[in-house]
């Protein structure tokens, strides 16, 4: 994602006093920024291999988040997306949205995730905190949440699918990290790793044969 | 775990209220969901690891109640840690709670998350009752920046959401339960 210097400013400047928009829209940046690192690198079969008996792939966790940014952050608020998205038709197969078909480029997916997001920060800018939209596919009587409510839902959708794909990425090489400016891990190398899972490895076994 | 849902002050994220009741009822939302991906597990599922990870459910559960009692006993409220984090020597093993959740009984894990959002809820209340989401923590960064309590609640839903990312595949791969949400009650 393009690097969003007014808002990290803004964060350096102090935390008390702070404006709940800018805030909120600072999480929500680092969460998406995270999430399409975790493909870094990564061959046209890995960025598209399931890992996990369910499917979990990271070309389809964009696909699929990209998805649900247009709609919360665009259509929900009055602002139509407008890129057709046919993996979310009625018709669609279940989980179209989860996993990117070899006819699908990588190009088109990540820019498809570029543009919805660009269109969510439109939206985040044009409509104030308070206003309310409509979710369709929320339950009757949470329909019309605030842009307050539909972005701390963002941030939460978006790290845990994050968090999908940190479990992903490390099946398939190994690399691990929270962000891609720092790792939030122990400070050790291929070795020392082994080394610690062999540790834990051996508690979980002594422990289990007790 | 499952019974925490009693447990909780909103039984589901509000729709159109005030900030702090948006953000509060999301976090809760998220400790739900959390303990029901790490629920009703033996040892061997709480200490199993995926093919290339170190991650456990065991260790999710001891880390999220250590971050519990970082950021709001000792960033937001100036108070110690408390038991059992105290004694750990952090500099000579910083993944310490990762590495000993091996080591304890389920009943244990569980109690000691459970009681870690206990006192989280009782210190975010009686922050509310003299203060906003403006707020500042006790706490201070070593380049002078002072989170408010927004933030600490944000960084929260943060923490929470990026890590039961894990746990749904970490839970996949134990006994294969899956999907977004608990069942309703």
């Amino acid at each position: 994602m393009q690097a969003r210097t007014p808002v990290i400013g803004s964060m350096l400047a102090g935390m008390t006093g702070s404006d709940p928009k800018t805030e909120l829209h600072y999480y929500l940046t680092r969460a998406r920024d995270a999430l399409l690192w975790k493909t870094d690198g990564l061959s046209e079969y890995d960025v598209r291999r399931p890992l996990v008996p369910t499917g979990t792939n990271l070309l389809g966790l964009l696909k699929h988040v990209a998805s649900v940014a247009a709609g919360y952050l665009g259509d929900c608020f009055g602002r139509p997306f407008g890129e057709p998205l046919p993996w979310l038709a009625d018709d669609a197969e279940p989980n179209a949205d989860m996993w990117a078909t070899a006819d699908e480029s990588r190009e088109e997916i990540v820019g498809l995730y570029r543009r919805a997001w660009a269109h969510a920060d439109a939206t985040i800018d044009a409509v104030p905190l308070d206003a309310t939209g409509m979710v369709p596919w929320w339950r009757p009587e949470a329909r019309e949440p605030t842009l307050h409510r539909v972005l701390v839902h963002m941030i939460a959708e978006t790290e845990r699918h994050a968090g999908h794909a940190d479990i992903v990425r490390e099946l398939i090489d190994g690399s691990a990290g929270i962000r891609a400016d720092r790792s939030n891990l122990p400070d050790g190398d291929a070795a020392w790793w082994a080394a610690h899972r062999d540790r834990i490895e051996q508690a979980a076994k002594i422990a289990g044969a007790r | 775990m499952t019974d925490d849902t009693e447990q909780t002050p909103f039984a589901s994220p509000v729709m159109a209220g005030d900030e702090i009741a948006t953000l509060l009822s999301t976090l809760e939302r998220n400790r739900r969901t959390f303990a029901w991906k790490c629920g009703n597990l033996d040892a061997d599922g709480l200490r199993a690891t995926t093919a290339a990870s170190t991650m456990t459910l065991g260790g999710l559960l001891k880390h999220l109640a250590l971050v519990e009692a970082d950021w709001f006993a000792a960033k937001l409220c100036g108070e110690p840690l408390g038991p059992p984090w105290d004694g750990v020597d952090w500099d000579a093993d910083p993944d310490w709670e990762w590495r000993t959740a091996a080591d304890d009984r389920p009943e244990e894990l569980y109690a000691l998350w459970h009681a870690a959002v206990a006192r989280s809820r009782a210190l975010v209340a009686a922050a509310l009752a003299t203060g906003g989401a403006d707020q500042p923590a006790r706490f201070t960064w070593p380049d002078g920046r002072t989170p408010n309590l927004r933030r600490v609640l944000a960084d929260m839903i943060e923490e929470y959401a990026r890590h039961t990312g894990h746990a749904d595949l970490l839970r996949e791969s134990v006994d294969g339960l899956v999907g977004e949400s608990p069942p309703r009650p």
